[in-house]
């Protein structure tokens, strides 16, 4: 009788173990840094093929019918209250593990149901990058509708970064008509940037105000993907010489599940010089990179001045200069452009900044 | 000979016996242990004088004490699960005590912010002072700066007790979403958190660090910085 009541004891004991294992717990796991995401991957009702992949949920055990109910808050600039962006409830389905891009596209993960506040959508796409803070949430649910396991990411993106800004040419410099570097800050998930320029005369009209007049002489040229180009190949309307005042603007056109939104940059006004003259001697000798000038600003106080010279005057350049992470791994120029704007908009968030001279 | 070598061999495991007793009992004091270290963090028992440099996972038992340094920051966890982040140029007191089932954890903070993530468990209670306010919480999270003039709490989440030092019958009560900042004359104010403060907030509680180094033919440049975290 003892031993009867023993094996039903360790029995007992095997099958509660054993529901207990069997019972499916989701996670989440962020695949994609948030603040280089391309925005329209958080358009997920549209059914895209091409979406990125943000996340991937991981469901273990498998096999076991389920559904998911998950939601998307953002909050524009962290203080203001969250506002939920989506929301969605798949069709029960059989647990495995999945990336993000399979919701609503693959036939096992159809949704029930979803909610879009595509206002919000427009606002996020419209900022060129995301910024505040989000929240990812999924809950998973048991065919019956028992809760089972939940699991979120809660991301804060504290830089508030600019949209598109041209680092070159920097504002009033003078350039040679044969060589004019046009440089920008790249965006995320940019299709093509556009670029318009157009002359002005000084004081009767507001640079502005020259770009829309008329047929601007470099009228939406497609830089394609490259965030840099030579002005002075580009195709003109007609041409420009030296002298004269130029206005230029960079679009960076991105994409919002099929509808192509631009993003527009600050005019840059420049002047035109021409090869040989007396201007261009004396102005264009030293060509600063605006990178390394913006560098220099974060570095002020830690750097010498000797080499804080060579930063803003041109001696030092972004193509010249090797950027490597903590572990030892190349930066790529459009992280460390990501970078250097968090630094920028962040200065009390720097922990250290060390200089190590080279004789 | 051989009797030299057995008295070494007896005092070498006599030593080393001291050593592991001395090492269990701390750790059996420990209400709180160091679990990560940013830049510059000190940390000294009570019955030292001098500060040494904390090590991840050093215990701290009652009356242990945690020093921040500039830019720096120290994440202490205690054994009940509360989490603070001891931000730069902070000094924080550790104490913990069993009163039946209830545990009472104590920090007294001498200066500086500590973003606090206060588990609520049964009856246990979690305290901060402060030289001019003591505040109780359970199950909540803020951050909580002051000086020797005036204390601040930011609260995010859940429900905070504050009392006034020097006038104990000055007292307030907040809710998450809510701030309050107690004076040395046992003034307090109690507001709604603002944008910035929320901003603060979220600054507080960034843990990750990353570098960043530029390599050019005039010198290189390495620069450390907290980023955001994502869990």
């Amino acid at each position: 009788m003892k031993r009867t009541h023993f094996l039903f004891f360790i029995l007992m004991a095997i099958l509660t173990i054993n529901l207990k294992a069997q019972a499916p717990r989701i996670s989440l796991v962020l695949l994609a840094d948030l603040s280089s995401l391309d925005l329209s991957a958080f358009a997920l009702e549209r059914n895209l093929s091409n979406q990125q992949k943000i996340f991937q949920v991981v469901i273990q055990p498998e096999g076991i019918n389920a559904y998911i109910e998950g939601k998307i808050d953002w909050q524009a600039s962290i203080n203001s209250s969250a506002s939920e962006v989506f929301r969605f409830q798949t069709k029960i389905f059989k647990t495995r593990n999945f990336f993000s891009d399979e919701l609503a596209s693959s036939s096992d993960l159809l949704l029930e149901d979803k909610t879009v506040d595509n206002d919000l959508i427009e606002e996020i796409i419209e900022r060129g990058k995301l910024t505040g803070k989000v929240k990812i949430t999924l809950r998973l649910f048991s065919e019956n509708g028992q809760f089972l396991s939940e699991s979120y990411s809660d991301i804060v993106l504290l830089n508030p970064s600019p949209t598109i800004s041209i680092n070159l040419p920097q504002e009033d410099s003078q350039f040679d008509v044969g060589n004019i570097p046009l440089q920008w800050t790249p965006v995320n998930g940019a299709l093509r940037y556009l670029i318009k320029a157009n002359t002005y005369s000084e004081g009767a009209e507001s640079p502005t105000a020259a770009l829309h007049s008329g047929t601007p002489i470099i009228n939406d040229f497609n830089a394609g993907t490259l965030t840099s180009i030579n002005l002075a190949t580009v195709t003109k309307t007609r041409e420009w010489y030296g002298g004269q005042k130029v206005v230029v603007i960079v679009k960076a056109v991105i994409s919002e599940s099929g509808r192509e939104k631009e993003l527009n940059s600050e005019p840059v006004t420049f002047e035109l010089v021409q090869p040989g003259g007396a201007a261009l001697t004396s102005k264009t000798t030293l060509k600063p990179d605006a990178n390394m000038v913006r560098l220099a600003d974060v570095l002020q106080d830690a750097v010498s001045s000797e080499f804080l010279k060579k930063l803003k005057d041109g001696t030092i350049k972004l193509s010249d200069v090797q950027i490597v992470d903590e572990n030892n791994q190349p930066v790529s120029s459009d992280s460390f452009m990501l970078i250097l704007s968090f630094l920028e908009a962040n200065n009390p968030l720097i922990i250290s900044k060390t200089f190590i001279p080279k004789p | 000979m051989k009797n030299h070598i057995v008295l070494f061999a007896a005092l070498i495991s006599f030593g080393i016996n001291t050593f592991l007793q001395a090492q269990k009992k701390s750790d059996i004091n420990a209400v709180a242990y160091v679990q990560k270290i940013v830049k510059i963090v000190e940390q000294r028992n009570s019955d030292k004088e001098v500060w040494a440099g904390a090590k991840i996972a050093t215990p701290l038992p009652d009356g242990g004490q945690v020093k921040t340094g500039a830019k720096s920051l120290a994440i202490v966890k205690f054994l009940e699960g509360s989490l603070l982040r001891v931000r730069e140029n902070s000094i924080l007191n550790i104490y913990g005590k069993k009163e039946g089932k209830k545990v009472i954890s104590n920090t007294y903070i001498d200066k500086g912010a500590v973003q606090f993530e206060v588990q609520k468990q049964g009856d246990d209670e979690f305290r901060f002072t402060t030289p001019t306010a003591v505040a109780a919480i359970r199950g909540t999270d803020g951050l909580i700066f002051c000086d020797t003039t005036v204390t601040r709490v930011y609260l995010e989440n859940g429900e905070l007790y504050i009392e006034s030092t020097t006038d104990p019958t000055k007292n307030g009560k907040i809710v998450g979403g809510e701030k309050i900042s107690v004076d040395q004359d046992g003034n307090i104010v109690v507001a709604a958190l603002t944008d910035e403060d929320k901003i603060i907030i979220d600054k507080a509680k960034l843990q990750t660090t990353k570098k960043i180094i530029i390599k050019t033919a005039h010198g290189d440049v390495e620069v450390e910085y907290y980023t955001s975290d994502q869990k």
